[in-house]
């Protein structure tokens, strides 16, 4: 059922509001980052744009940061863009189907201030495709892209475009951070196009980690859960795709 | 600048900016599906135009642009209030 009224999105963002902050306190969260520093900074020292697949658009409510994500402006973008709001995340309205080059230049003279926040294949995919709009964001701004890969220990897959993921309550969600892609200003097209690439590259990349680190985590709690502790369970397929031994770990509680 | 200059202008940018030629670019061509901008170009566009003229727009102007007239009205309106300001 697509929601009209704009009263009726206000207090269904608001009922989900309230909901997802309780959901969101139950997640245990392990970040890990190639560059070995902490993210996000604090934006008043350094600043980025973090690129992650549509399908993870619930993983960065769990981080608070200063930090604007671009939303469409479809009515469900509205409903997206009013629980945001709620969660105290900056919203630049526009996406590539419809109305997408005043959601960018709204980025590019707004997000001052705040990292910013790009769903690169979204609104309408095809699913895990680079859009150029990220990179020509960060030829005008200045502003490296981290691609971020997020993987859970269990998720619900919606059978969408993107197969939308919502983790289970008290479920793990990991985050794999890529080195930062600085792009050259005044990018051509072919640069343009070399480096939606690399970005697509480095993103599939993470996300590849990132998953291959939740199954292990799901692996290894599940042979916890087995009364004799002696069997290793997938635990060759487990140790192949650890993610890289550089960088830095955090591990965010609610 | 008159509206034919400020054609010229803009059609000077488009090739500049997508590498193609438009021999037969006039005020009805639409901008998505005539010229086949998508919202990156259009964001291109809109920095170079800006830059070339020295004429902020601001991403809410955007939103009635739909062919290559309706930019040209928009620039014209802003280089008029622009000009009427500098004459103040």
């Amino acid at each position: 059922m697509k929601l009209r009224s704009p009263w009726l999105i206000r207090i269904v963002a608001w009922v989900m509001g309230g909901m997802l902050r309780l959901w969101l306190r139950t997640l245990r969260v392990h970040v890990r980052s190639a560059d070995g520093r902490r993210h996000p900074p604090d934006p008043a020292a350094e600043r980025f744009i973090y690129a992650f697949w549509h399908e993870s658009l619930l993983a960065p409510a769990k981080i608070r940061t200063r930090a604007q994500i671009m939303i469409s402006q479809s009515a469900d973008g509205e409903l997206i863009a009013q629980i945001c709001h709620r969660l105290g995340i900056g919203v630049a309205r526009g996406s590539s189907s419809r109305d997408g080059a005043q959601g960018l230049l709204d980025m590019l003279r707004d997000g001052s201030g705040q990292h910013l926040a790009l769903t690169p294949d979204g609104p309408r995919g095809p699913r895990r495709r680079v859009q150029a709009g990220v990179v020509l964001l960060a030829s005008c701004t200045g502003l490296p892209i981290v691609p971020v890969g997020v993987g859970y220990t269990r998720a619900w897959r919606a059978r969408s475009w993107d197969r939308f993921a919502v983790p289970w309550p008290f479920s793990t969600v990991v985050g794999v951070l890529g080195e930062p892609i600085a792009v050259a200003g005044q990018v051509d097209r072919n640069g343009m196009e070399q480096t939606r690439v690399r970005v697509e590259t480095m993103l599939c990349e993470a996300t590849q980690a990132a998953e291959c680190w939740a199954r292990q985590l799901a692996g290894h709690k599940r042979e916890g859960e087995l009364a004799s502790g002696s069997a290793v369970i997938g635990g060759a397929a487990a140790r192949s795709c650890r993610p890289g031994a550089s960088g830095s770990e955090i591990t965010v509680r609610s | 600048m008159d509206r034919k200059e400020l054609a010229s202008t803009l059609l000077e940018l488009l090739e500049e900016e997508t590498g193609e030629t438009y021999p037969d670019l006039d005020d009805a061509t639409t901008l998505r599906d005539g010229l086949h901008l998508d919202s990156v170009d259009m964001v291109s566009l809109v920095l170079h135009v800006e830059t070339r003229l020295n004429l902020p727009i601001d991403s809410a102007e955007l939103q009635h642009v739909v062919t290559v007239g309706d930019l040209l009205n928009l620039l014209e309106r802003k280089q008029a209030t622009s000009d009427r300001q500098h004459a103040a």
